[in-house]
């Protein structure tokens, strides 16, 4: 029993790390298909249009990016990745709830944008010169993929491992 | 004002001078006309769009000829897209050429399509001759497919086992089946295959079951050795036809110069064109009207009366009417008028946002790219795209905007201390550390999240302010006064309160922010409803108008997406830069290194200052245009010579 107590806290300090890089990426993987599969279609038409459409799918993959900064500042701060990890189950828990906001909210926010990103690349492939609107478009939607990364990375620096 | 005022045009002139004004306003590019719908053409005037070679194919087969050549010929190659000087003179020339080159281009289409040909029967050849080469001395006539009462093919078993199991299955199934081996290696077993008729397809199903391949008909007859040996012969000279035909084409590459001249000459008279046919006019007359910038004018309208038989006048816009415009700025603003004009350019009436917007915009995206290293790259790369390649057009003004920016990542480098993220620390194991000139955010991000605050409550105190100028412009001063001047002190007041203790040491302003947000809440508070006659239901209306602190208080918050932005930059790179020194300081190791990096270090470059362009783009469409700017405007599009290839040598 002590044993198994004795793992738990490496064991949710990696679940944390783990939710944090795999959800989001989900969702940009997710979201970045989604508008490949929009851009091919418009290729077909104009293959001048590779560079904005290119732009505009690149968009819904900052979540799995920022997924993976949380990981690795969790793996970093709780000292996992340097291999002198002394962790209890309650700081694991602690990492674990740090690590929530940018796996669920990186998730949805991905899959999101990826549809407004869809949208903009209709809107590219028949006005070409309003790209930046497209973008700003699909950038609102970052907004909370941002304030969500911003809420994981503060709450991991502040937990001191124990 | 940085919006050029601009003077609105009309002019009546002879039918027969139209083609000439028409070009000579199209050499000056500085006059806008009014869009109207083409107009039924009089009898009487030429048939404009009948000038022989001209014509929408010849013009894309000009593009296509001058593409390549251009690729093709190392003088101009190293031009990629950029003009090319030619003088006015050779210009014209060109088109009374157009005969000789339309001829040319004939000529130089014939040989690329005889060039193609070649190759694909060379391609045929050559399949051709890597099916059958395993076959050579096969005795059988690779026409011969059946006689009366059998069918014979070729082909090849995968193993000798394969052919074996065949066999076996074959002797109980189809004994009329014979099948004879001709060569054997290590990857096939090839064989003849003859059986009767009627067992035929009984006999393919048995032979797929194993794995047999049967030698596609390639349409060809006779034994394969003859085949190949009449492949052999043909490919000597075809490789001498083509190499011949390849060297008349490189010859032609030098014509691509005359192909670019023609191409850009059809333009011109396309546009002439079209613009000519949606002039109004009666029999001998015509007249336009459009819009011409103010300061050329009267100096515009002198030329033209002095080389034609004109009547033209200019006046100012009046009231009602939207004219175009074009925005004139300092060197240094004028690569940011592409932010402001992708967002919606001003209405003549409206202020031109880009002064205020060029210093916010090189800030934010500087900070948001802080990195010493990558500034330099795209510093580099965008200067090299300005200064050396001279693009033009859209490319090039983004590539002006980053050049500058670039400059900003540089600067907020130095201040966080990135280079390439932690590179140097990581390559040196910990002995070099590069400092931050004024504090690492690692190390303090939340010193970074309260300077991103301040730096957003700064801008957006500039744009309440651009909003209260604008407003005492119109005679609205003391709407501005009540309005929006006691958010400055609501704003400056609340921050105070929260962090009043730590600014001056030892001074509580904690105060003095209570005072000043106090006075601001009842100032709005006091005039927010002053619509309304009734006191009470003006008070509420001004209480409601306090519930607009949310709303900047979305908008402070919305500046810390800079913390986020600087936290990724650094931490992707510091990731990239421990992956790749994980082998150690060994050879190996840094060559690992020096990979891992380039591809790395590219991909955070292109992610992050996309992200730094689009966030800072959102932070001034959303938080900053939305307090005094709307837009609407359209831009001034003069009627101007379009061109692909060739721009005009101004010499003289």
């Amino acid at each position: 029993m002590n044993e198994l107590i004795s793992l738990m806290g490496p064991g949710l300090t990696l679940l944390a790390g783990a939710l944090a890089a795999l959800l989001p990426g989900i969702g940009s993987a997710k979201g970045v298909g989604r508008v490949g599969e929009v851009a091919t279609g418009v290729l077909t038409e104009d293959p001048a249009k590779f560079g904005k459409v290119l732009i505009l799918q690149a968009l819904p993959g900052t979540q799995g990016i920022y997924g993976l900064l949380s990981w690795f500042m969790i793996m970093n701060a709780s000292g996992l990745l340097t291999g002198s990890a002394n962790l209890s189950w309650q700081t694991g828990m602690a990492y674990l709830m740090a690590s929530l906001p940018i796996a669920f909210v990186g998730l949805f926010s991905a899959v999101y944008q990826g549809r407004v990103a869809e949208a903009g690349i209709a809107l590219v492939a028949k006005r070409p010169q309003e790209q930046s609107k497209a973008l700003v478009l699909a950038a609102m939607v970052e907004t909370y993929a941002i304030l969500a990364l911003l809420a994981t990375v503060l709450s991991v620096l502040n937990i001191k491992p124990v | 004002m940085s919006v050029i005022e601009m003077s609105r045009l009309t002019l009546v002139g002879l039918a027969t001078q139209k083609a000439d004004i028409m070009e000579s306003l199209i050499r000056l590019g500085a006059v806008e006309l009014d869009e109207m719908p083409p107009q039924p053409v009089p009898q009487s005037l030429e048939p404009y769009d009948e000038r022989g070679f001209m014509s929408l194919n010849s013009v894309s087969r000009l593009e296509a000829a001058a593409e390549f050549c251009r690729q093709q010929d190392p003088q101009s190659h190293h031009m990629g897209s950029a003009k090319r000087l030619a003088r006015a003179e050779d210009f014209i020339l060109a088109g009374q050429r157009e005969r000789e080159i339309m001829a040319q281009l004939n000529s130089f289409e014939h040989i690329q399509s005889q060039i193609a040909q070649l190759r694909t029967s060379m391609a045929q050849d050559e399949t051709v001759r890597e099916i059958l080469t395993p076959w050579d001395g096969l005795e059988l006539d690779l026409a011969l497919t059946a006689t009366r009462e059998t069918v014979v093919f070729a082909g090849a078993f995968p193993s000798r086992d394969a052919l074996d199991d065949f066999l076996a299955q074959a002797r109980e199934e189809a004994p009329e089946t014979h099948v004879e081996v001709f060569s054997e290696d290590a990857a096939s077993v090839r064989v003849v295959v003859i059986t009767l008729k009627f067992r035929e397809g009984l006999v393919h199903t048995g032979l797929r079951q194993h794995g047999f391949h049967l030698l596609p008909a390639l349409g060809l007859s006779g034994k394969p050795r003859q085949i190949l040996e009449d492949i052999a012969d043909h490919s000597d000279d075809h490789q001498r036809r083509l190499e011949r035909l390849e060297k008349e084409q490189q010859d032609f590459v030098i014509q691509g110069k005359d192909f670019e001249l023609l191409h850009d000459y059809y333009l011109l008279q396309s546009d002439k064109i079209e613009a000519l046919n949606c002039l109004p006019g009666t029999a001998n007359t015509f007249y336009l009207t459009g819009w011409v910038p103010a300061k050329l004018a009267d100096e515009m309208t002198r030329a033209l009366k002095q080389r034609f038989l004109v009547a033209a006048e200019t006046r100012p816009p009046v009231e009602g009417e939207s004219p175009p415009v074009q925005l004139n700025n300092h060197t240094l603003v004028k690569p940011f008028e592409i932010i402001v004009e992708m967002f919606s350019p001003p209405s003549h009436e409206d202020v031109d946002p880009s002064p205020l917007l060029a210093p916010f915009f090189f800030l934010f995206f500087g900070m948001m790219l802080s990195d010493v290293g990558y500034g330099l790259v795209l510093t580099g790369l965008t200067g090299y795209m300005v200064f050396k390649k001279k693009a033009t057009g859209e490319m090039g003004r983004m590539s002006r905007m980053l050049f500058i920016s670039g400059i900003g990542s540089i600067i907020w480098g130095i201040l966080f201390g990135g280079f390439f993220g932690d590179m140097l620390t990581v390559l040196s194991q910990g002995k070099i550390v590069v400092p931050s000139l004024w504090f690492n955010p690692m190390v303090e991000p939340m010193t970074l999240m309260v300077w991103s605050m301040l730096f957003g409550v700064l801008h957006l105190f500039t744009a309440m302010g651009a909003k209260i100028y604008l407003l005492a412009k119109t005679g609205k001063l003391f709407d501005a006064l009540v309005d929006v001047a006691p958010w400055y002190l609501v704003i400056t007041g609340l921050g105070l309160l929260i962090g009043g203790d730590s600014i001056i040491p030892g001074v509580s302003l904690k105060f003095a922010g209570q005072v000043m947000a106090i006075a601001g809440a009842v100032v709005l508070l006091l005039f927010g409803g002053r619509d309304s006659k009734n006191p009470i239901l003006r008070l509420l209306k001004g209480l409601l108008s306090l519930y607009n602190i949310t709303g900047y208080f979305s908008d402070i918050l919305s500046y810390t997406r800079i913390l986020a932005l600087v936290l990724a930059t650094s931490v992707i790179a510091m990731v990239f830069n421990k992956l790749g020194f994980m082998l150690g300081p060994t050879p190996v190791g840094y060559l690992v290194f020096t990979v891992a990096a380039l591809i790395g270090h590219t991909l955070n470059l292109a992610l992050s200052a996309l992200s730094a362009y689009v966030h800072t783009s959102r932070l001034h469409y959303v938080e900053f245009f939305s307090k005094f700017y709307e837009g609407g405007g359209r831009l001034f599009k003069p009627l101007r010579i379009r061109t692909r290839f060739i721009q005009f040598d101004r010499k003289p």
